[in-house]
């Protein structure tokens, strides 16, 4: 038996081979994250607020992408988004060369659009949280409502939302994956080609399976780091006993209470 | 002065009040009482615009808008005519007791941060909560916070102050200081003020005129004199005999 059923040597080696892809899966996810958050709040506000037409046309596009795969959203995005593009071409003149898109920007589209639909759910649950007085407050100082959804509406959602949107990250995180279907490199993809050259399957996905775990732990960190700072207030401790209070008027105690 | 032309308030096919017609000289102190449901709240709440009146015009100030439709800039403008203290204080949660009191200055005046922070200081410390600048809300008792709620609607400096049941949330030993706090602002301030109290105490006492508000309708307005001792309607004369 000249050959090793598992070499852990390989693992080692494949590691460091793998590590050259990182950057490319963590591109996807934190960009994914970027346009799925701040999309994601557009379409939550537009479904709060039940924008006419673009209420119902957001409506449909989020039915859709919650209601298909991601692997056939990528297809979509990868084949599709050519084509509207030549049909672009010929309708207004434009130049676009189809063939010299990077095909990273299929993904980012496909995987930005998907999560923007299903944050947008958590966004509207988390900013439906929001006490209303607190609104009220806000706008009987006379702060528009810009200004009422910057300063107070938005940092409270986000409290309610951050442990949602943190599962959201992590599943997004191991989804990026699947972008090797449309020829994009990640690490998944990466792990392949390896293989591929020195048939030694099980130890590059066991190496794949230790960087996405690891992966994942640090952003439990992470987010627990972000949890712990965003929630100052509600740990503050409650000052008891009640101090008492200064009093710089004295009055009879016997005409206030009827 | 506030000035209330025709003004009406419904929800669905229920009539909360229809043309309403009332006019507060700058400087009183104008207090409402009555049964609970009889939609005090609701038009001290058309005030600032919480709730939009169905018609009408409401002018505070020389700010004047007409009802249902009001551009957002009118809105804001007669939102800033007023400050509102709320029943359940309403203090935003996130933010410290100064920031609280800041936040006013700071995102609606535009003030510089430091010149902001100074003033809302300077009204914590007149209500004596300067020492828990730092606090969040959240650590406070009752009494305390609407402290805040109050410097947060003093630093406005707007000339009308709105008090929506500024008591009736606290426990009971609570209550004194805040209206200890609430006489010292009526009395000291030429401010206008629209308060809504079931305190009647107090009402008689710091109110320079008093509205029995039931069914919608102004049913007596004069003096606290003439309300508590002398009303002349009957439900009012029910009302007060409660109180007794």
């Amino acid at each position: 038996m000249g050959k090793k059923l598992i070499d852990p040597h390989v693992i080692l080696t494949d590691l460091g081979a793998l590590m050259s892809a990182l950057p490319t899966t963590l591109i996807i996810t934190l960009i994914a994250t970027i346009v799925g958050l701040l999309l994601g709040l557009l379409l939550a506000v537009i479904k709060r607020n039940q924008v006419p037409v673009v209420h119902q046309v957001t409506a449909v596009i989020v039915s859709f992408v919650r209601g298909t795969p991601l692997i056939v959203q990528l297809y979509l995005s990868f084949y599709g988004i050519p084509i509207l593009l030549q049909y672009l071409n010929g309708w207004y003149g434009t130049h676009f060369n189809v063939n010299a898109i990077n095909p990273l920007w299929f993904v980012l589209i496909a995987f930005g659009l998907h999560e923007a639909a299903y944050d947008s759910e958590f966004i509207r649950a988390a900013l439906n949280a929001v006490d209303t007085g607190e609104i009220e407050a806000a706008s009987s100082l006379g702060m528009t409502r810009w200004q009422t959804y910057r300063r107070i509406i938005i940092p409270e959602a986000f409290v309610v939302a951050l442990p949602t949107l943190g599962n959201a990250f992590i599943g997004l995180m191991k989804n990026t994956s699947l972008a090797f279907v449309v020829s994009v490199v990640d690490m998944t993809a990466k792990g392949q080609i390896v293989a591929g050259s020195n048939y030694r399957y099980f130890e590059v996905y066991i190496a794949l399976a230790i960087i996405y775990w690891a992966l994942t732990i640090i952003t439990e960190r992470l987010l627990a780091i972000i949890e712990r700072a965003i929630t100052q207030y509600q740990r503050s401790e409650r000052l008891t006993p009640v101090p008492t209070l200064h009093r710089w008027r004295t009055f009879s105690r016997g005409i206030e209470h009827d | 002065m506030i000035e209330l032309h025709g003004l009406t308030k419904r929800y669905g096919r229920h009539t909360i009040f229809a043309d309403l017609d009332l006019t507060i000289p700058t400087g009183q102190v104008v207090g409402i009482i009555g049964p609970s449901g009889a939609g005090k709240s609701t038009l001290l709440r058309s005030l600032n615009l919480l709730e939009q009146p169905d018609a009408g015009t409401l002018t505070i100030d020389g700010v004047s808008v007409a009802c249902p439709h009001i551009d957002e800039k009118a809105k804001f403008a007669l939102r800033q005519q007023s400050a509102m203290v709320f029943q359940h204080f309403n203090l935003f949660r996130q933010k410290t007791v100064l920031e609280n009191v800041a936040e006013g200055l700071l995102i609606v005046k535009k003030l510089p941060k430091a010149e902001a922070e100074a003033q809302a200081l300077a009204q914590l410390d007149a209500v004596g909560l300067s020492a828990y600048r730092n606090y969040y809300p959240g650590q406070l008792s009752g009494g305390q916070k609407q402290r805040v709620g109050i410097a947060r609607g003093l630093a406005m400096n707007a000339g009308t102050l709105l008090l929506d049941e500024p008591t009736s949330a606290l426990d009971p030993e609570l209550v004194a200081d805040i209206l200890d706090i609430l006489r010292g602002v009526v009395h000291k301030v030429d401010k206008t003020v629209v308060l809504i109290s079931h305190e009647m105490r107090f009402v008689r006492e710091v109110a320079d005129r008093v509205l029995f508000f039931a069914d919608g309708q102004i049913l007596e307005d004069g003096t606290p004199e003439d309300v508590f001792v002398h009303p002349q309607h009957p439900k009012t004369r029910e009302f007060i005999g409660r109180f007794q």
